[in-house]
């Protein structure tokens, strides 16, 4: 009964985590808006700044393009892990099913009418192991979507102080762009820090499935 | 699971209860099974917890293809609560529950069984060999409640209406009325909200001809403790949690 909980536990605790992840989405999506909103307000400073500020107006276009790209891939992680939670619930459900067909089992000696719940049964261990093979590979997509954004966020980094460079020779313009360069810096700090959160979610779910299949 | 005949002709009717197996706290119910030589019935087939007794106790009587058909009385956990399960296991068969509750027992999990909605005037359940009576049951104790009649085996299938709770292993059949009274009266005093649709139900179902009066709890009546039970349930006051809060 112990040992009965306790995996219940641990397919719960699979279930919660890539959930969870939907959470720290949430809190991606918001910042992504804002860096949107200051890309713009950027713009407009490096149209007032003109010249001054040449080498500023391709970049406020390429942050613009991030956050919307951010937004987009947070979008489809968000869903990815919406798939993976309804996959999960499914096994969950189908787990439970097979543990009462197995009780079934024990006491059906000498009934007369199994032969057609015995292939129920075998659909049953069927439906699960594609169930099993499903959050495989929706996890390893949502892997490979999480490094993905990383990457994004490292090339972000990279213009991130591109902007800060450029920020410094557009003279009296120079302050405003600095903060822009600024909230970018620390923009992309957050989203690493809850990708983070996310990835490590993730590993916890995976490692609890290798876990349970051990 | 105990299971007893209670009726056999062209066709069987069996109850399941007394789970020897069900958790404790999970109160004990009454399910019923109707049997004809090529398909089945399965009438409030009980809540997950007891699933596995219930399916393991009904293959000894027929296969899963036999049964396609599950009535729902109405949307209690204990009514129909395993048919996520039952959706699994059944490969081709219809509910038959209240149109009033489709979307509530739709969160119990309905993939492949159909959903066939019983409109407020009730209709019939035809499995070929009887046509059963779907009789209308509102506010007893559900707002959208349903009870069946078999006018062949002359059986109501009374749902929660006749009701008692009752010591683990309890008979099948009341055999002292009046000795039976204190175990159904708060049952039917808290759980039954309206005195006018008790009076509307028991109307309908005195025109009826009953042998055996089937509640999804406790025991059965048959005989004269049927008419017995509809003038102690006609005199008794239900709603009583009204002006307690």
């Amino acid at each position: 009964m112990g040992k009965e909980i306790d995996i219940k536990r641990m397919q719960g605790r699979v279930l919660v985590s890539v959930t969870a992840i939907t959470v720290e989405l949430g809190a991606v999506m918001k910042i992504a808006k804002e860096i949107s909103l200051g890309a713009n307000n950027a713009k407009a400073i490096a149209a007032r700044a003109g010249d001054k500020a040449r080498g500023f107006q391709p970049i406020t276009n390429f942050i613009d393009e991030m956050a919307r790209h951010t937004l987009n891939m947070v979008k489809q992680i968000n869903q990815e892990a919406l798939n993976i939670s309804r996959t999960a619930a499914a096994e969950i459900r189908a787990k439970d099913a097979q543990k009462r067909y197995e009780i079934v089992l024990t006491r059906v000696n000498g009934a007369g009418y199994t032969e057609g719940f015995g292939r129920s049964v075998k659909t049953l261990g069927q439906t699960l192991e594609d169930l099993s093979y499903r959050i495989s590979k929706q996890m390893q997509h949502l892997d490979d979507l999480l490094e993905n954004i990383n990457n994004d966020m490292r090339a972000t980094t990279a213009i991130s102080s591109s902007c800060r460079v450029e920020a410094s020779r557009a003279e009296e313009f120079s302050e405003g762009l600095s903060v822009v360069a600024d909230n970018l810096e620390q923009a992309v700090q957050i989203i690493k820090k809850h990708m983070k959160t996310c990835s490590s979610m993730l590993q916890e779910a995976i490692a609890i499935r290798r876990q349970l299949a051990a | 699971m105990k299971a007893t005949n209670i009726y056999e002709g062209r066709y069987r009717w069996v109850v399941f209860g007394r789970d020897p197996e069900k958790p404790e706290k999970v109160i004990d119910t009454n399910q019923y099974l109707i049997a004809t030589p090529k398909r089945a019935l399965l009438l409030d087939p009980g809540g997950i917890e007891i699933f596995s007794s219930m399916l393991a106790a009904v293959l000894h009587h027929v296969s899963v293809e036999q049964i396609t058909d599950i009535f729902a009385s109405h949307q209690d956990p204990d009514i129909i609560s395993s048919l996520g399960l039952w959706d699994q296991v059944l490969p081709k068969a219809k509910l038959h529950a209240p149109w009033l509750w489709e979307g509530f027992i739709r969160h119990f999990g309905l993939n492949r069984i159909e959903y066939v909605s019983i409109q407020d005037e009730g209709g019939v359940i035809d499995l070929g060999e009887e046509a059963l009576q779907i009789v209308p049951a509102h506010y007893l104790h559900a707002s959208g409640n349903y009870h069946i009649y078999d006018p062949r085996a002359k059986i109501l299938m009374s749902g929660d209406v006749g009701a008692a709770l009752e010591a683990p292993g309890a008979p099948m059949f009341v055999d002292d009325f009046d000795e039976h009274i204190p175990k159904m009266k708060y049952f039917h005093q808290r759980w039954m909200p309206s005195n006018r649709a008790k009076q509307d139900w028991i109307d309908r179902v005195r025109k009826l001809d009953i042998q055996i009066m089937a509640p999804q709890h406790g025991r059965l009546f048959r005989g004269d403790d049927v008419q017995r039970f509809l003038d102690w349930f006609e005199g008794l006051d239900v709603g009583i949690a009204i002006g307690k809060s």
